[in-house]
């Protein structure tokens, strides 16, 4: 099944499968699909009339090496705050940026959704694509990620039970990241040392 | 010592829920082997020569006696009955069942330890001082900031899939005894002339095929700030480090292809987007967690039965033999704390015993010594030796005969038998070479304590292979194994300084000598060094003065004459 076809999954609190037309355009000088999102080079040329059929541009996703002040600098005040509440199927038409994670391991696209999340504020959707395990999905959430592309086997309701599992891994976590910019010790009251011993 | 409040306890039972889950899934097929790597290895499991491998952290080095026992406990029921303490104060199993890992991992959270980062390409395990908090030259106790630090990596979303792994040591003693030099970030804690922590921070330091020591980029970084100038250093690291060499992804690398200013100036420039926000450390929390760190006041449990009434009689008391004994491991093995008690160094460099090896009987009794005579706390040297703290001075003699009796009072301690080694070839899938009965040839062929103590101090590190787990780069005698043609040798290197003491506070990368040698011909190749260092020696300067004094020339001519005072020795281009 071609990418384009694929359910997205949804990080929500409740994870879910949509169906969503808009499609990632790995060679930009191949046809593109009526909702396109294209690679940043393409993205920033935009020679929509040169595609035969009628296509509407759904956003951009960068390769890790890409340059996000390219991106940022190209970006519209609205494409930049995003539509509120508009996610996967919901937001067919708007905007959005994805990010690739080219192969296992590549952890790259974390640091550039911090980026895009903080130093930018960008408030679209942020969607992973490329090689997304399961078991990397919590991370992704945490930095700003809020819609994911999963292999074709993962794509599938079967396999939510494990994705829920995955995504709710952790109760809490120590250090800020995007979904939660204040540590733990300023959230919670944590307890010194229970008068055990004491200095001398 | 710090304790695990609920968030702690709640992270590590869900993070042993997480992999008992993800094991499941991979002995049911449905994550391969390549997903489930990644995933194993950041809870410390490694697929080795025999069996998987566990490491175990041992965060700044420090264990209760109870931490301890369960260390005991894991090596019995769950391994062959020992484990080996590593040079990044950790502890390794050789031989796990992958099916029991999680029942492992589980048992660790019951004593509020776990193997979280102890592997993988993420930030590892935060080490530091041995003598933390009780050292006579100590400025600032490091060991709330390591615990600090160890929180905030832990499951750290942005940076948990780097492009390799990641070190961090700290230090805040006038000695360095963290080797912070060679690590991706040693930082130094100081206090500045109005009284305030400060924090000196390195980068770019570490061992490995490229050794090379760490660059300052921040001289005086106001403490409140550490944190998210870690931050933008590891956000630099994980966005520019290189993805496509495995021998060049470490940020040693970064640092030098961009400069130390360059490097810097990227820092700061992320750092810009940090500074002063949420991720700036709180004053309230440096206390809070400084609180767990406060001397214990009453050491000594109970007096022991055991024990004389006075040091002096203590000793007198002790037959002609044993007194000499005793004043030798006095004289090595025992340190001055700043409160006047005792730390006691436990060396686990017996000869015949593999360096850093302990048994579970003898993990055992160092957890009763602690808890006999000292304050239930033991610590982990990166030399791998064992470190029973809060010792009083009365009770020596008494401790020194149960040391003696468990085999953990061989009184070499930064001598030449005091060897650091890797698990290497017998162990480890990456090593080229065994380091073990290297270990062992030369500690028999030095064996004799008099003979040791003429030759003084001297570190002699070997590693297996490049990854220089036995730091060798840091080895007043280095020795790294190498694989040329399927067939083991090993490469000699001197000059090597870890930053420490012995080393008068230097940190150098050692210098190789020339054509490696067989296993054979090591011990002899070592006598050589020593046997120059030994004619050359001038009044009473160390190995490592020798060295830097004549250079490797001297050396080098009596390793490699055919004439030497060893026979039928080849040397192998």
């Amino acid at each position: 099944m071609p990418e384009a076809l694929l359910p997205v999954l949804l990080l929500g609190d409740r994870p879910a499968f949509v169906a969503d037309p808009r499609a990632v355009v790995r060679d930009a000088s191949a046809p593109w699909p009526a909702q396109p999102i294209l690679p940043l080079a393409a993205w920033l040329e935009q020679n929509v009339e040169k595609q035969s059929v009628a296509v509407h541009v759904a956003g951009v996703w960068l390769a890790p090496s890409d340059d996000l002040r390219a991106l940022v600098s190209r970006l519209t005040p609205e494409q930049l705050a995003g539509e509120k509440n508009a996610r996967g199927a919901a937001a067919a038409a708007s905007f959005l940026i994805a990010l690739d994670f080219p192969k296992l391991g590549d952890g790259r696209a974390y640091s550039l959704a911090t980026l895009l999340r903080t130093r930018f504020q960008y408030r679209g959707e942020l969607r992973a694509i490329g090689e997304v395990p399961i078991d990397q999905l919590h991370f992704m959430r945490r930095v700003g990620f809020d819609s994911a592309q999963l292999r074709a086997e993962w794509s599938t309701s079967a396999q939510l039970p494990v994705i829920e599992r995955a995504l709710a891994a952790f109760s809490d976590a120590y250090q800020g990241a995007v979904d939660q910019p204040q540590p733990a010790y300023r959230r919670h009251l944590r307890p010194a040392a229970s008068g055990r011993t004491e200095a001398s | 010592m710090y304790r695990y409040d609920a968030i702690d306890h709640a992270l590590v039972a869900e993070r042993v829920a997480q992999y008992r889950d993800q094991l499941a899934r991979h002995l049911a097929g449905e994550l391969s082997e390549d997903e489930f790597r990644p995933l194993r290895l950041r809870n410390g499991l490694y697929i080795q020569r025999h069996a998987p491998m566990l490491r175990v952290a041992i965060p700044y080095g420090a264990l209760s006696s109870a931490q301890l026992r369960m260390l005991a406990r894991i090596a019995r029921e769950y391994d062959r009955g020992y484990g080996h303490f590593s040079t990044r104060q950790n502890i390794q199993f050789n031989w796990p069942k992958l099916e029991d890992s999680a029942d492992i991992l589980a048992l660790l959270a019951t004593v509020e330890m776990h193997a979280i980062q102890t592997s993988g390409n993420c930030v590892r395990n935060i080490t530091t001082d041995e003598f933390a908090g009780v050292a006579a030259d100590e400025i600032v106790d490091p060991r709330a900031l390591a615990e600090i630090l160890r929180q905030w990596s832990t499951f750290h979303p942005e940076f948990s899939y780097l492009p390799r792994k990641f070190k961090i040591a700290i230090n805040g003693a006038q000695e360095d005894r963290a080797a912070t030099a060679f690590h991706d970030i040693g930082l130094t804690l100081f206090r500045d002339g109005d009284g305030a922590l400060r924090v000196r921070v390195m980068v770019g330091g570490g061992m490995g095929r490229t050794p090379m020591l760490g660059s300052v980029i921040r001289e005086d970084l106001e403490w409140h700030h550490v944190l998210t100038y870690t931050e933008a250093i590891l956000r630099v690291y994980n966005l520019h480090g290189r993805r496509d060499n495995i021998f060049k992804a470490r940020i040693k690398i970064l640092v030098r292809a961009l400069g130390a200013e360059e490097f810097k100036r990227q820092v700061e420039e992320h750092w810009q987007d940090l500074r002063d926000g949420p991720g700036t450390l709180t004053e309230s929390e440096l206390a809070r967690v400084t609180s767990f760190f406060a001397e214990p006041a009453a050491a000594r449990k109970r007096a022991t039965s055991t024990s004389a009434a006075d040091p002096i009689s203590a000793v007198s008391a002790l037959p002609e033999i044993d007194a000499r004994a005793f004043a030798r491991w006095l004289e090595r093995s025992v340190t001055v704390q700043r409160d006047g008690r005792r730390a006691i160094v436990l060396s686990l460099k017996k000869t015949g015993i593999a360096p850093g090896d302990a048994t579970d009987q003898q993990m055992d009794q160092v957890a009763d010594l602690a808890d006999t005579f000292g304050a239930g706390e033991i610590r982990v040297s990166h030399e791998q030796n064992l470190i029973v703290p809060h010792i009083d001075e009365v009770d020596l003699v008494a401790l020194w005969r149960a040391a003696r009796a468990a085999g953990l009072a061989t009184p070499n301690l930064g001598l030449i038998t005091d060897i650091i080694a890797c698990p290497g070839g017998d162990f480890c899938s990456l090593a080229n070479a065994k380091s073990i009965p290297i270990a062992e040839a030369i500690q028999r062929r030095f064996d004799d304590l008099d003979y040791q103590h003429d030759i003084g101090e001297l570190n002699l590190n070997i590693s297996g292979c490049m990854n220089s787990c036995g730091h060798h780069h840091a080895g007043h005698i280095g020795i790294l194994g190498v694989d040329k043609d399927g067939s083991e040798w090993y490469q000699v290197s001197i000059g090597g300084a870890d930053g420490s003491r012995l080393s008068h506070g230097r940190s150098a990368i050692s210098r190789v000598l020339g054509p490696s040698f067989s296993a054979a011909e090591v011990p002899d190749v070592v006598t050589r060094l020593i046997d120059t260092y030994l004619n050359q020696r001038f009044d009473d300067e160390r190995f490592i003065d020798t060295v830097e004094r004549i250079g490797l020339a001297p050396f080098k001519e009596r390793v490699y004459s055919r004439d030497g005072a060893t026979e039928a020795e080849e040397v192998h281009a």
